[in-house]
């Protein structure tokens, strides 16, 4: 579980933006109107819309099968050879139809290279889990990890210590689990590729360890209020958001970048 | 809930069924009435206005190449919906998301498949088909393929899904179109069927619209040549 406990004092130490990270708020709409200047040429409204069309397909099917999104692969696979200087575009347009279908965004990690699905519909209570059964199970995985690295701190957490972690919630590296598999894998792997958690290698006494941090794709895609509020809930004695200094502040400036996102979107 | 929404104006209850449309290719008719049900706090609970709302999200998905259809299980004649790409079956069947070797070897269990007398295929006899494949790799897309509702499985048989099925039409009419000849009765193309036996008749018919043939009329005749045909075992 995190370091440290729910602060109640002002001790706390501001929690510092990653720089590694890059700036939050690259957009769609950003980096289409640097191609715009570039080239005033546009498609037409009829040809973009049956793109669009395409790559929301693409981008459905392979976000189904759990692959990651790479713009490079929208462009190769899903635009036809002529098309690939309006990729910007095009994903512009993938966007808006997507949230209008789908209540789902389409947003371009801060690497530039990645694209993630983002859930935009409120949490309904009662509402039926819109994943499968399986996935909804890694899914899970996912956020308990992710909870753990943002309890943690920026310095994220060393392998040990998210084994020791997960083998509380009775999930071991070496053993075969009945729904995630390899988990080693998963967590090391597929987690990462996915963007959900990004890994380091550092040498401790002679020994190459991983460290864990969150990946672009959950800075971009998890709302962290959200994932504080979950945590204070396993807490349990009434601990509020607020009560976990760094981690709430954290956790605001996040969203904060989400909102700006949104706004540099809706100003296109 | 929201409370701005309404069953023929496409909002978030659509936009959740859409999502959740997405985790599970295809549903049962019962699936889909409490899916809705459950989306909508239970506000929308008769066939009427379920119809209504699909009716609704039909309209919207079209400009994306995408459809909710309805189509009758092969195996049981039980109503199945599934959110299809509409695009051509090409498209899918080329679909980005497998790789050379891995739509190489969706070409040919569509093909085995379709071909075979019975339709469908020993889980066996499908991991043989496998080429330029490790066999833990085919096992691998073979579960993805049931999971995914491309194929279904019983009895460590493989067949086309219902959702397949309504997918793929244009390709398997356009390639193996001798194979899924339109059945006599509900006038949708047929792989797992009983084909007639009576020389150069050739008419394909699903085992449930026999089995409803039967059922109301006592004996079961072909539509096409008027041959009476023997009770299935």
């Amino acid at each position: 579980m995190p370091r440290g406990r729910p602060r109640q004092s002002q001790n706390g130490t501001r929690a510092t933006q990653d720089d590694d990270d890059g700036p939050l708020s690259q957009s769609l709409s950003q980096s289409q109107s640097q191609t715009q200047r570039r080239s005033q040429r546009r498609l037409s409204p009829v040809e973009e819309e049956r793109l669009a069309a395409r790559v929301v397909r693409y981008v459905l099917a392979a976000h189904g099968r759990g692959e990651p999104l790479r713009r490079e692969k929208v462009r190769r696979l899903a635009l036809e050879p002529q098309h690939g200087g309006y990729v910007n575009q095009v994903l512009q347009a993938a966007d808006v139809k997507l949230r209008d279908v789908f209540g789902m965004s389409l947003e371009v990690l801060p690497n530039k290279r990645d694209l993630l699905l983002v859930n935009q519909l409120p949490v309904v209570e009662n509402a039926p889990p819109l994943l499968a059964e399986s996935e909804l199970q890694k899914h899970g995985l996912l956020v308990a990890i992710l909870a753990l690295i943002f309890m943690s701190g920026d310095a994220g957490v060393d392998e040990d210590t998210l084994w020791r972690f997960l083998s509380k919630l009775g999930v071991h590296k070496d053993h075969k689990h009945e729904c995630f598999g390899n988990v080693r894998k998963l967590v090391t792997e597929e987690f990462c590729r996915a963007g959900y958690l990004r890994k380091e290698e550092e040498v401790v006494k002679g020994v190459t360890v991983l460290r864990f941090f969150w990946g672009d794709a959950a800075s971009v895609g998890v709302d962290a209020v959200d994932l504080l509020k979950f945590v204070c809930t396993i807490w349990g004695d009434e601990v509020e958001p607020e009560q976990w200094q760094e981690q709430y502040e954290r956790a605001l400036q996040l969203q904060e970048a989400r909102e700006q996102r949104e706004q540099a979107r809706q100003q296109q | 809930m929201e409370v701005d929404c309404t069953v023929d104006v496409y909002g978030d209850w659509h936009r959740h069924f859409m999502q959740a449309m997405l985790s599970q290719p295809a549903i049962s008719a019962d699936g889909l009435k409490k899916l809705v049900g459950d989306i909508s706090g239970n506000t929308i609970r008769d066939l009427d206005q379920i119809k209504t709302f699909l009716l609704t999200v039909r309209s919207k998905v079209h400009s994306l190449g995408l459809d909710l259809k309805k189509g009758l299980s092969e195996r049981d004649g039980r109503p199945v919906y599934a959110l299809i790409n509409t695009s051509g079956g090409e498209e899918t069947v080329a679909c980005a998301a497998f790789s050379e070797v891995q739509l190489r070897y969706l070409r040919a269990l569509i093909q085995e498949v379709v071909t075979s007398v019975r339709g469908d295929i020993s889980a066996m006899a499908a991991l043989n088909l496998a080429d330029g494949m490790p066999k833990a790799d085919a096992q691998e897309l073979l579960r993805r393929l049931v999971r995914d509702c491309w194929l279904e499985e019983t009895d460590s048989r493989l067949a086309l899904h219902t959702r397949a099925i309504l997918e793929l039409e244009p390709y398997l009419l356009r390639h193996y179109g001798e194979h899924v000849p339109r059945c006599q009765m509900c006038g949708k193309i047929t792989v797992r069927g009983r084909l007639c036996e009576q020389d150069g008749c050739g008419a394909k018919n699903h085992h449930h619209c026999l089995g409803k043939m039967r059922d109301k009329m006592g004996v079961v005749k072909c539509q096409k040549c008027n041959s009476l045909m023997t009770d299935e075992d």
